[in-house]
């Protein structure tokens, strides 16, 4: 009982969140648990937006990132979203 | 060339003095092939690292990087894969590591250098014009501390990006001295965090983020503030659940007003089974909400599903075979993939695998692995790319990874 109702709230949340609006400019954000911190996103990147963060890991500079793409096409682990 | 055969040289020598010392060593040499040209091309990472005692440890790590240009691409920023295999750069970090049982301390230097003659010129509205990168050092500072129920974590980043300020004429990038400029940007990250662990599974946290952009004027500073609550809970020893949301408010002149209030959303649960099988799903969530127009916005969801299927012990390796797929509408990344790794005979294994996304490209691999023994290997590899908006391209792998 207590599965399904948790199970219950996550598919209204999920629903919930899909059906919003998208926002105008969307940011781009690392998934840490893809990332193999290889740095070819920051070579790649024109705004010079990416750098290594604390865990090793790349992180984007959302106040330099224009959300041109280019990380997420060379992202050998498809680790940008 | 000097500067690459010094080095190497250079390499070559630590590895050769470092006795003792744990070594890890990757090196792959590949040949980059697309519709009318063939590029040589070599990756070397090594990574040495020693314990000064019980509590404190010294890492130096190093990746030189170089690919002979392809002027299949032209020197235009349109090109995404431009710049994975048109240029040299070499990235360096020594860090010095300090742990107990209730502190951690890490202090490192690293820089990324760029060899601005092989690497491609790029556009940095942000900065200015055109631009090209040098160097990049960077100065970090973590410190962590955990004082009974507390923790308090702290990740200080001094940044500084060297660079070439070019003009464009006429669509042609002119690089002669008397139009070229050197300049710097310096770049300050600050963030800092205390949780509380209310019980074994719950914990709740509140997060500072500050940027301070040292340059004239200012303009990219940012400050973020939040908190959140986080649940990770391990069922058994076949399952657990892991649930965090996070909320933060984004204060910089730079950001979209939009995305003022934010909230990211994370679940995962994994699973395994006795019959070899395990994997997870996980779905990430991001929304924000604005003020003026009183609506929530999405800004991307992430679904991840994967399954891996361990059937046979051989040797020194696991043969497995892996299904999964990421749906992420909102930034073109839905993907599905799949990898097969089988023993062959004699300690050599080879992993084929399919990576198909819905909007960028399918990419097929094959690679076939000698292993002398658990931490070393000698490897080839084949790697197929169709880039469904430029052009399909091949890579061929020869490498080695060695830890000893």
């Amino acid at each position: 009982m207590k599965k399904f109702g948790l199970v219950s709230v996550l598919i209204i949340l999920l629903i919930l969140f899909i059906s919003c609006d998208e926002v105008n400019d969307p940011e781009y954000h690392i998934d840490k648990s893809a990332c193999s911190s290889c740095g070819a996103c920051i070579g790649i990147c024109p705004q010079d937006a990416i750098e290594i963060g604390e865990d090793g890991k790349a992180v984007i500079d959302q106040t330099k990132c224009n959300r041109c793409g280019k990380c997420i096409a060379v992202c050998p682990e498809n680790a940008i979203y | 060339m000097k500067k690459l055969l010094i080095i190497l040289s250079l390499l070559l020598m630590v590895n050769l003095i470092s006795a003792g010392i744990t070594n890890w060593s990757d090196l792959a040499f590949q040949n980059f092939s697309s519709k009318n040209n063939s590029n040589f091309g070599f990756n070397w990472k090594h990574e040495i690292e020693t314990d000064l005692n019980s509590n404190l440890t010294l890492n130096f790590k190093n990746e030189l990087f170089y690919s002979q240009k392809n002027d299949e691409f032209p020197a235009d920023y349109s090109h995404n894969n431009e710049m994975k295999n048109s240029y040299f750069t070499n990235y360096s970090t020594l860090k010095m590591l300090y742990s107990t049982d209730l502190q951690y301390l890490k202090l490192q230097y690293s820089n990324r250098w760029f060899n601005a003659d092989d690497t491609r010129f790029l556009i940095n509205p942000g900065i200015g014009d055109h631009i090209r990168k040098n160097m990049i050092h960077n100065f970090d500072l973590q410190y962590k501390a955990n004082m009974n129920k507390f923790s308090f974590s702290y990740f200080g980043k001094y940044r500084n990006l060297n660079y070439e300020q070019l003009d464009l004429e006429n669509e042609i990038l002119r690089t002669d001295s008397q139009d070229d400029q050197i300049q710097n940007e310096y770049d300050l990250y600050n963030s800092a965090d205390i949780s509380y662990s209310v019980n074994q599974n719950l914990k709740l946290f509140t997060e500072l983020y500050y940027k301070n952009d040292l340059n004239a004027a200012g303009l990219y500073d940012q400050i973020n503030l939040g908190g959140g609550v986080e649940y990770d809970n391990i069922i058994n020893l076949f399952s657990s659940i892991n649930a965090r949301v996070r909320y933060y408010n984004n204060i910089s002149d730079k950001i979209n007003n939009e995305q003022d209030h934010n909230v990211v959303t994370q679940l995962r649960y994994t699973r395994r089974f006795l019959s070899g099988i395990s994997g997870f799903v996980s779905y990430v969530n991001r929304s924000c909400y604005d003020n003026e127009t009183a609506q929530v916005y999405r800004v991307s969801n992430m679904l991840k599903v994967q399954a891996k299927y361990s059937y046979a012990m051989e040797h020194l390796n696991m043969s497995y075979l892996l299904l999964g797929f990421k749906f992420n509408p909102e930034n073109d990344g839905t993907l599905g993939f799949i990898e097969h790794n089988q023993y062959i005979f004699k300690d050599i294994y080879s992993t084929a695998s399919i990576k198909y996304s819905l909007d960028l490209f399918t990419s097929y691999s094959l690679k076939c692995e000698y292993f002398i023994n658990s931490l070393q290997s000698f490897w080839v590899k084949n790697e197929y790319t169709h880039f469904y908006d430029i052009q399909k391209q091949n890579l061929i792998f020869f490498g080695s990874s060695l830890i000893f």
